[in-house]
């Protein structure tokens, strides 16, 4: 899976009505390796700006990344 | 391209003004305006709507003809104009653009939103779509999202702090509460800023603008009065946050005051007042430094220190801006001109800063893909 550095995050409250059950959520701009970036969202322990990320499978549409321990 | 005034202004209250429809409120702002500039609705030639979402906040399209013609004005054409939170600039920009080539000698534009009949939540996913569906708004991200990830990177670039950011929604707070027409009147402190309600990490509800209702309109004339439009310029950047090399900067912004100081022939140095898109704190210590006000990254002690304050050097959102005057979308770079022009007119009461021969406003869409720059100057 793929793997990228945090780039920025921040941690939603207030989320919009289709994601309101899931607040608060983490959300992270990521940089891979060629520079590109990409939108996630992070499950599990909270991040940083300078973090190793990971991608995790899941069966959403849309990308999902973690911590890298 | 020959000389372009604006030589009426009109605007209704902004706020959540329950039993005020749409219509309603541009019918206001409108006649207020005609009323200003001495002219009657037989005189408009054309009319430039400012709007971002009626049809999701009030079920309402067709805007345009819809208004034209509940104000009393038939036959001329009636074209919306949509760039997100800068479709009242955009409007502003191609009304500009015609009567500067001589296409007509006056237009009406109008910028209007009715947004406070929704939920919050609802709210937030109708702004959600300013952004990109595909990439951003589909996981979840909401506008004050984008720009609290804007915020963490200019802080752990320049060491920008919660406290500077929130110098901007203290000093807009206050200005607002010397506005009459402002959504909010509240004077607030620093310490209640930061300790708001959490919205997007490291906002809290005082670091965004507010959900509002209102419109304001602009009489744009060839024919000479006392406020001229030296320079109004449109430009684009990427949609998607992703896309941007460096988020700190929203290289949109750069590109359409580099194109109006050129137009207008002066410097950053030369604006004596500015309304700049503050639809964050972060967003207006960001504008101060793609305006050229400011070095990059100097933007949030500059500010702290109260160089935009009523007082200060270069006064900023003196009419308290999106974060206190209030934020009806399509009608924010509207009202932005309307402020301007009533402080070069000597009208601001008791928010009247000392100088304002040459003013400044910025209307930002979404995270910076549309930006317009518009400078006035007393004739």
């Amino acid at each position: 899976m793929r793997q990228a550095i945090v780039y920025t995050e921040t941690v939603i409250h207030s989320a919009p009505e289709q994601f309101a059950a899931e607040a608060p959520y983490q959300i992270a701009v990521v940089t891979f390796e060629d520079q590109t970036r990409l939108l996630v969202r992070i499950s599990g322990q909270r991040v940083q700006i300078g973090d190793a990320v990971r991608e995790v499978e899941s069966p959403l549409t849309y990308p999902i990344f973690e911590v890298i321990s | 391209m020959r000389p372009v005034h604006v030589a009426g202004i009109g605007k209704t209250a902004f706020g959540a003004l329950a039993g005020r429809s749409l219509k309603d409120l541009a019918i206001e702002a409108i006649a207020a305006c005609l009323l200003d500039a001495g002219k009657s609705t037989s005189d408009v030639e054309a009319v430039y709507v400012g709007n971002f979402d009626a049809p999701s906040f009030t079920g309402q399209n067709h805007l345009a003809p819809f208004i034209a013609g509940a104000a009393g004005i038939h036959g001329v054409p009636a074209t919306r104009f949509e760039a997100a939170c800068a479709s009242g600039g955009s409007a502003l920009f191609h009304a500009m653009q015609a009567v500067a080539s001589g296409t007509y000698e006056n237009v009406l534009v109008c910028g209007v939103e009715k947004m406070t009949s929704q939920t919050t939540a609802r709210v937030a996913q109708i702004l959600a779509g300013a952004g990109d569906a595909e990439l951003e708004s589909s996981i979840g991200a909401t506008f004050p999202a984008i720009f609290a990830m804007i915020a963490r990177r200019h802080m752990h670039q320049y060491g920008t702090t919660r406290e500077h950011m929130a110098a901007v929604a203290v000093k807009n707070h206050y200005n607002a509460s010397l506005n009459p027409q402002a959504h909010l009147k509240k004077v607030i402190t620093l310490e209640q800023a930061l300790a708001g309600k959490p919205v997007a990490e490291p906002f809290t509800i005082y670091d965004c603008s507010l959900v509002s209702d209102g419109a304001a309109a602009l009489w744009i004339t060839s024919e000479p009065s006392a406020i001229r439009v030296a320079a109004c310029a449109q430009a684009s950047g990427p949609v998607s946050l992703a896309d941007k090399a460096d988020i700190t900067t929203l290289e949109a912004t750069k590109l359409a005051a580099a194109k109006a100081y050129k137009q207008a022939g002066i410097q950053a140095s030369d604006i004596d007042i500015a309304e700049v898109h503050d639809c964050f704190t972060i967003a207006e210590l960001i504008a101060m430094e793609d305006l050229g006000f400011i070095d990059k990254g100097g933007s949030g002690p500059w500010v702290a220190s109260g160089a935009t304050s009523l007082t200060g050097s270069l006064p900023v959102n003196t009419s308290g801006g999106l974060k206190a005057k209030g934020h009806p979308i399509g009608a924010t770079g509207v009202a932005q001109i309307c402020d301007l022009i009533l402080q070069m007119r000597g009208e601001a009461g008791a928010r009247q800063v000392a100088k304002a021969n040459t003013a400044l406003a910025q209307n930002l869409g979404g995270s910076g893909a549309t930006s317009v720059v518009t400078i006035l100057q007393r004739s």
